[in-house]
């Protein structure tokens, strides 16, 4: 049992709060209102590697370990919750691309794309038809398509930008995609499929304890400030209370996604991913309520953490299948003994 | 990163307590729930566990471990994985278990060679017969606010006179000795407390009520008089670094660190043995075919029970880690503490409705689950004041708050 932190990964996470501070946390409004981050941050995120955190050496990346991956995605989007998604879209399918020419020509480019969980496609002689409503891309140049029981690769999809505004995610500058008998490729079977799920929702769910976390220490600090009835805020107990069960609730939802990444295992990470999906949606709503009238107001960021999360969640999915696919398999979780891996 | 392997060492404690569980403290807890009546002192219970000679839980507060990497003896982590194991076939049995319980803390931490010599080593020296130590700071009039204990000692001599009562205390009337917290100047509030080893047979000190609970049948907890009990000088407590006793309230609050984990622990064990049970029915009622709305309804609250007990075990084994390697764990002992009770009785409360109408009758294991759970988000430090102490911590809470 170990809950130690290496110099490594400090130094990982010390490198991705800088590069946040930097160059993203104060120019969120900016960013939003482009739709876009600009060749400057996309550059300097590429400099550090950070497009390139999952991908094996051979194709220019770090390959580091899911744990460290997503220790880097959540202080990432402490900054600023979808910068990760925008700057480096290949790295929430690492993994599945690794298993194909295509996909390895993209992690080595860095060319960006979409990982999409899809239900309802229709796939016939190699093409494949049906709507999708949102990728937070837009100028991705292929799709990961991932189904049931097979991933398939779209090269050059038909993207539309979106003219309207998403809740969250904005300056990732959506897309939607009509697929009209557009050819497909089989890339892969259940086997990949679930290595797709476990990278995508790991790194998503990443981002919302990122977020989350922010918001919740933007509150925390706020509510030290803000005085009411002849005292901080803070110190009267309907607050206090409430900003102390975000925090427990953050620690515990934050060690069981570490956990999961560390076994790697689909039915651990969907469960990792429900559990802070959940939690950060409920802290972040609960940092806007600290701020009162101020937390709706663009002058402050968690109003816009709040929207981010609420995005996010929807994206590879959304909770609710990760939610489904834990509730399908839970009458097979072993004992406690067996969980640890031990005999 | 993170790591949640268990050595060998660690993995050879759980199976032994698993097989002790599984072969004597469930059929006794079971035994001592349907009777309605705490294990009598004589239970063969008792003299099998003295018979195993297990060295881990409350024992080990205050003693220093040899090193992080320190084997399943002397760490925090292996009081709270046995506590989590014990609980997992019965909290009850386990906590009327022979030893000093809580009563072993302030005696090791505070007590003069003499004193653990007489209190800790001798009354267990005989294991065929079963001993207890006890705890008491708890009163009719106060429980969480411990600061305003009014059992008062007054100084007489080389003795003090103590009067007044004790409530909820575990193993309380079968104990050889109880660590009675009590004022020495009720204005003084923590500063006035001084703590006291009593021995069973002192005049004037005498058992009041055995109650009656929800759950946690086996246990006992004893309501404890005090008429003008004259104790000893050499019964107070830490006058080892002639501080005249006043280390009392401060013991106290730092065995929390090590306790408020393993009592997190074992409200998580609870939850897991009424979770594997309503996840046994469910496999055996529909596991093999499609299911229902319903069906499906009820496997998602399970799956949500799972992560909410995992993420309790890890808020827990995280403040036993930092307590072996040294380091303040006050907070993280604190959000184990709030944490964990919950998580457990929503589990409990989802295998009742997985088990249905028989959910509720005593012979469905869980219900008394149900029963048992309760407790454990008021003792050692309600949910509230769970809250309190990280409110003071994170916050700078005012104590007055």
């Amino acid at each position: 049992m170990d809950f130690g932190i290496s110099t490594d990964e400090q130094l990982l996470a010390d490198t991705a709060r800088r590069f946040g501070d930097e160059w993203l946390r104060n120019q969120e409004r900016d960013h939003e209102k482009a739709r876009g981050y600009g060749d400057g941050v996309a550059a300097a995120y590429r400099e550090l590697g950070l497009t390139h955190l999952g991908a094996s050496e051979d194709l220019g990346g770090l390959e580091l370990p899911l744990p460290i991956r997503a220790r880097i995605w959540e202080t990432i989007a402490a900054a600023d919750p979808g910068a990760s998604l925008a700057l480096g879209p290949w790295e929430v399918a690492a993994s599945g691309l690794a298993t194909f020419d295509e996909g390895r020509a993209v992690l080595r480019d860095g060319r960006p794309g979409a990982l999409v969980v899809v239900d309802d496609l229709a796939v016939k002689g190699g093409a494949v038809t049906g709507d999708i409503a949102w990728i937070p891309t837009a100028n991705a140049e292929w799709l990961l398509l991932v189904g049931a029981d097979e991933v398939l690769w779209v090269d050059d999809p038909p993207v539309t930008p979106l003219e309207d505004r998403t809740c969250g995610l904005q300056a990732c500058h959506g897309a939607e995609v009509h697929l009209a008998a557009t050819p497909c490729k089989p890339v892969g079977d259940r086997v990949l499929v679930e290595s797709c799920l476990v990278e995508a929702w790991a790194l998503s769910a990443a981002a919302m304890l990122g977020a989350a976390r922010d918001a919740h220490a933007y509150a925390w600090q706020y509510a030290q400030e803000r005085v009411a009835f002849g005292k901080p805020i803070a110190h009267h107990q309907a607050l206090a209370f409430l900003l102390v069960d975000c925090a427990t609730e953050l620690d515990g939802a934050g060690l069981l996604l570490e956990a999961a990444c560390t076994t790697g295992e689909l039915v651990e990470v969907a469960n990792a991913y429900v559990k802070v999906g959940e939690t950060a949606a409920a802290v972040a709503e609960r940092a806007v309520q600290v701020l009162g009238g101020h937390g709706y107001l663009y002058d402050h960021p968690v109003e816009k953490r709040m929207r981010d999360i609420r995005a996010l969640a929807t994206l590879f999915g959304g909770l609710h299948r990760a939610a489904t696919l834990a509730a399908e398999r839970v009458l097979d979780t072993p004992g406690f003994l067996e969980l640890r891996g031990q005999s | 990163m993170i790591d949640l392997s268990l050595d060998a060492g660690f993995m050879n404690v759980l199976r032994i307590l698993r097989f002790f569980g599984r072969k004597h403290i469930r059929p006794a807890d079971l035994e001592a729930d349907r009777s309605g009546d705490p294990l009598p002192v004589d239970h063969k219970l008792f003299t099998d566990f003295n018979a195993m000679n297990l060295s881990f839980g409350l024992r080990n507060v205050g003693k220093k471990p040899s090193g992080p990497q320190d084997g399943p003896g002397r760490t925090a982590r292996a009081s709270i994985i046995a506590a989590e194991e014990l609980a997992f076939w019965g909290q009850g049995a386990t906590m009327a278990l022979p030893g000093a319980g809580l009563g072993g803390p302030p005696v090791g931490l505070l007590g003069t060679d003499d004193q653990k010599r007489r209190f800790l080593e001798a009354p267990f020296k005989d294991k065929s017969k079963p001993a207890w130590g006890a705890y008491a700071t708890t009163e009719p009039g106060c429980g969480s606010d411990v600061a305003r204990i009014r059992t008062t000692a007054q100084k007489d001599g080389d003795h003090w006179i103590l009067n007044g009562e004790k409530m909820f205390i575990t193993n309380g009337a079968r104990a050889s000795w109880v660590v009675i917290f009590a004022t020495v100047d009720p204005s003084a509030g923590r500063a006035g407390q001084r703590a006291f080893v009593v021995e069973k047979g002192t005049p004037g000190f005498s058992v009041g009520r055995i109650e009656k609970k929800m759950g946690l049948t086996a246990s006992e907890t004893a309501g404890l008089v005090l008429e003008d009990v004259r104790v000893p000088d050499a019964n107070l407590l830490g006058r080892k670094e002639g501080s005249k006793g006043k280390a009392g309230f401060k013991v106290a609050m730092a065995t929390f660190d090590l306790t408020r984990p393993m009592v997190a622990m074992m409200a998580i064990g609870i939850g897991r043995s009424a979770w594997e049970r309503a996840r046994d029915v469910a496999a055996e009622a529909f596991g093999a075919r499609p299911k229902s709305a319903h069906e499906i309804l009820l496997l998602d609250r399970l799956a949500a029970a799972k992560r909410e007990l995992d993420t309790a075990r890890l808020l827990c084994w995280r403040a036993a880690w930092k307590m072996d390697h040294r380091q303040t764990n006050t907070v993280e002992a604190s959000m184990a503490k709030v944490y964990s009770p919950k998580a457990a009785l929503s589990a409990i409360s989802t295998a009742v409705d997985v088990v249905g109408l028989a959910g509720v009758r005593n012979e469905q294991f869980v219900e008394k689950c149900f029963r048992d759970i309760k407790v454990f988000d008021i003792f050692e430090g309600t949910g509230q004041v769970q809250n309190i102490v990280l409110a003071r911590r994170l916050l700078d809470y005012p104590s007055t708050g």
